[in-house]
């Protein structure tokens, strides 16, 4: 017995070591902080399939210790996406107008993706002239690679990157044509221009705990009782009723959703599932793009990156957002009663 | 210190007391930094000193103590988070001026409200302490409160002292932002 | 250096990182920058005062608990049968893992699924809006892609 004991002790240290030491999830991580310490500039051609659709364009690349910018241009349509590490700022300079997303700031588990999936070096290639290593990531004991990442063997960037999806299809691949990182891009280039116009920005108030926000939400919000394997929960947000009348007529015109909705995120260490509800009722400005009432129980749409789900549970509207095939959406979806 | 972790090795109680004497308002101020309870943080904190208590009679390097005893602290803080029971707190988030879609956060595992305060400027501290990303507030939390080296911070985290030292450079350019009215002065007493 | 670069590097080396390369260049630079020398004092005030917050003290009632759980633990370290709890609790885990292998799934519904093309309204596109959102967060996320579909997105809605 004594024996058995320390084996299993001998066998749970050397798969923690392993882990642990795992040289190719040590360059993945090490790629993931990469643009953290460099200062680039480059030429990129991104390509994404949206619902069905592929949508490709090319951007200059600016990066400098954390800070990202990227001027597009996809036909006659320019635009540019600035992360300063704080705010996504969108740039459109034919209007002159910058638009502040939402930057989650998320914790993510690396140990958790390393349970989850594995990462192997296959083979050398090259890059925009750099020689680089390839790494595949997959779905750890099944499954076909996820991602596949041309890391830059000087400074573990990453050059060039694909994405597939949970049904094995290509959904975005992005390339670097030309990279320089002797560039030293000026700070100015990661500000929005004093000249744009900024809409809003957020700006925090008060807090609740999940009991005074179940009170202010009207609704019970409910933890699903099934998740895919390997996903644990993340973050959450929720939606309240817009405080004025005025904006919740001008939503409705723009026919953009009001009303509450409570988001629950998992993750299994890469890739998210978001699981989102809201009192059954429709507010009156959600209009049906298609003329289609979404009153039908389950309806889907693959979109390739992922797949969305939404149902009527009761007095509840579910959707579930997620990479996972339909039938595990399916299962989420019916797991949140 | 080398005593008293040695004495406690051997079973002494009246040396572990005084251990945790010494090491629980650091490892409380850093669970609460985490995890938004204060309930849950002092769970947390026994359960950190329980574990330290089992598994002293393993440690060799008995000068490493305090960042030991925060490495265990840590992975019981992310193993609350990883198992989705850290309760979830909101934060109420609003556009300014017309809210088209005030819409409130609340993240696994954020920080601590600010305990009551009579002065202003630590309010603001607190509160600017707060809005840091977690993993950016836990290497403040334990340089500058407790005085962790950067290796103690990074073996008690599982990283490498070059990413404590990136997390601790961006936490203070965030800091120094979100204090601007107070740091932006010439009066050197602060 | 000039000033803008300057800022790429100050904080990394006021909070005591850079190599010593670095750190003489932005020295030799604030000697005659006076607005640098500004931000380095705002940034070097603002670790002040974080440094000054006290520490918060464990409820007091923390140890009395605790020290109860040490004392019984010396109290327990007698010899016992090792062997016989190691299979009671090898016996516990193969309980789980069977019960786990055997438990029943949870009853799926099958109401007829309808198969879209597309987003069909604003209600699914907030959904998705906020997914892309958070999963431009992730690690291997792909920003050049990301802000190809935030763009397609715009054009789509």
């Amino acid at each position: 017995m004594r024996k058995a004991r320390l084996l299993l002790l001998f066998l749970l240290l050397s798969a923690a070591a392993a882990r642990a030491e795992d040289p190719a999830w040590k360059a993945v991580w090490r790629s993931e902080e990469a643009p953290a310490r460099v200062s680039l500039s480059g030429r990129v051609r991104t390509k994404a399939t949206l619902e069905g659709k592929p949508r490709e364009a090319t951007a200059e690349v600016y990066v400098s210790h954390g800070k990202l910018r990227l001027d597009y241009q996809a036909g006659a349509r320019h635009w540019s996406l600035l992360d300063n590490g704080q705010n996504l700022i969108r740039l459109q300079p034919d209007q002159k107008r910058a638009r502040v997303l939402r930057r989650p700031q998320l914790a993510f588990d690396r140990a958790l993706a390393e349970r989850n999936y594995v990462a192997r070096r296959t083979r050398t290639d090259t890059v925009a002239g750099r020689p680089v290593d390839v790494i595949e990531i997959a779905p750890r004991g099944h499954g076909n690679p996820v991602w596949r990442l041309w890391v830059d063997r000087a400074s573990s960037f990453v050059l060039k990157r694909e994405q597939y999806n949970v049904d094995g299809r290509l959904t975005t691949a992005t390339e670097y044509l030309a990279v320089d990182f002797s560039a030293r891009p000026a700070a100015q280039l990661f500000e929005t221009p004093a000249d744009y116009t900024r809409e809003p920005e957020q700006v925090r108030g008060e807090r609740l705990g999940l009991e005074a926000l179940v009170a202010r939400a009207g609704f019970p919000v409910r933890r699903p009782r099934y998740l895919p394997p390997g996903y644990v929960f993340l973050s959450g947000s929720f939606r309240p009723e817009a405080r004025e009348p005025r904006a919740e007529a001008r939503a409705r015109l723009r026919g953009s959703p009001s009303g509450p909705a409570a988001t629950l995120r998992y993750t299994d260490g890469l890739r998210i599932l978001s699981i989102v509800q809201r009192p059954a009722q429709l507010p009156r400005g959600n209009t049906a793009r298609r003329g289609r009432a979404p009153e039908n129980p389950l309806e889907v749409v693959d979109r390739g990156d992922e797949k969305v789900l939404r149902r009527r549970a009761g007095d509840r509207v579910i959707v579930v957002v997620g990479d996972l095939t339909q039938d595990e959406l399916v299962r989420v979806a019916n797991g949140v009663e | 210190m080398h005593d008293l972790v040695a004495e406690a090795q051997t079973g002494s109680v009246e040396a572990f007391e005084a251990l945790y004497r010494a090491h629980q308002s650091g490892i409380y101020t850093f669970i609460r930094s985490q995890v938004r309870e204060a309930e849950l943080a002092a769970d947390l904190t026994q359960q950190t000193f329980v574990r330290a208590w089992e598994a002293l009679p393993r440690l060799r390097a008995l000068g490493a103590f305090r960042g030991w005893l925060h490495r265990i602290a840590a992975n019981l803080v992310r193993d609350e988070v990883k198992s989705g029971r850290a309760r979830l707190e909101v934060t109420v988030t609003s556009l300014a001026g017309d809210d088209d879609e005030a819409e409130i956060e609340f993240p696994a595992a954020d920080t601590a409200e600010t305990v009551v305060v009579a002065n202003e400027l630590r309010d603001q501290v607190r509160a600017a302490l707060a809005h840091l990303p977690a993993e950016q507030r836990a290497a403040v939390v334990m340089h500058h409160l407790e005085g962790l080296s950067v290796t103690e911070i990074a073996h008690a985290l599982g990283v490498r002292p070059g990413t404590v030292m990136s997390r601790l450079a961006r936490a203070r350019e965030a800091l120094r932002r979100r204090l601007a009215r107070y740091v932006e002065v010439e009066d050197d007493l602060l | 250096m000039t000033c803008s670069e300057l800022r790429e590097y100050l904080s990394e080396v006021v909070v005591g990182g850079g190599s010593p390369w670095r750190r003489l260049r932005v020295n030799r630079h604030l000697r005659g920058c006076a607005s640098c020398r500004a931000e380095k004092a705002a940034l070097e005030r603002a670790g002040r005062l974080v440094s000054r917050l006290e520490l918060e003290s464990a409820p007091v009632e923390l140890w009395d608990s605790l020290r109860r759980h040490v004392e019984a633990s010396v109290r327990r370290r007698a010899p016992r049968p090792v062997d016989r709890l190691v299979l009671v609790g090898a016996l516990t885990v193969v309980l789980l893992v069977v019960g786990v292998m055997f438990r029943r799934p949870p009853t799926v519904v099958a109401p007829p699924i309808v198969v879209h093309t597309g987003v069909v309204d604003q209600d699914m596109r907030a959904a998705v809006d906020g997914h892309v959102s958070a999963d431009y967060a992730a690690p291997l996320s792909d920003p050049a892609a990301a802000g190809l579909r935030l763009e397609s997105e715009e054009e789509e809605s």
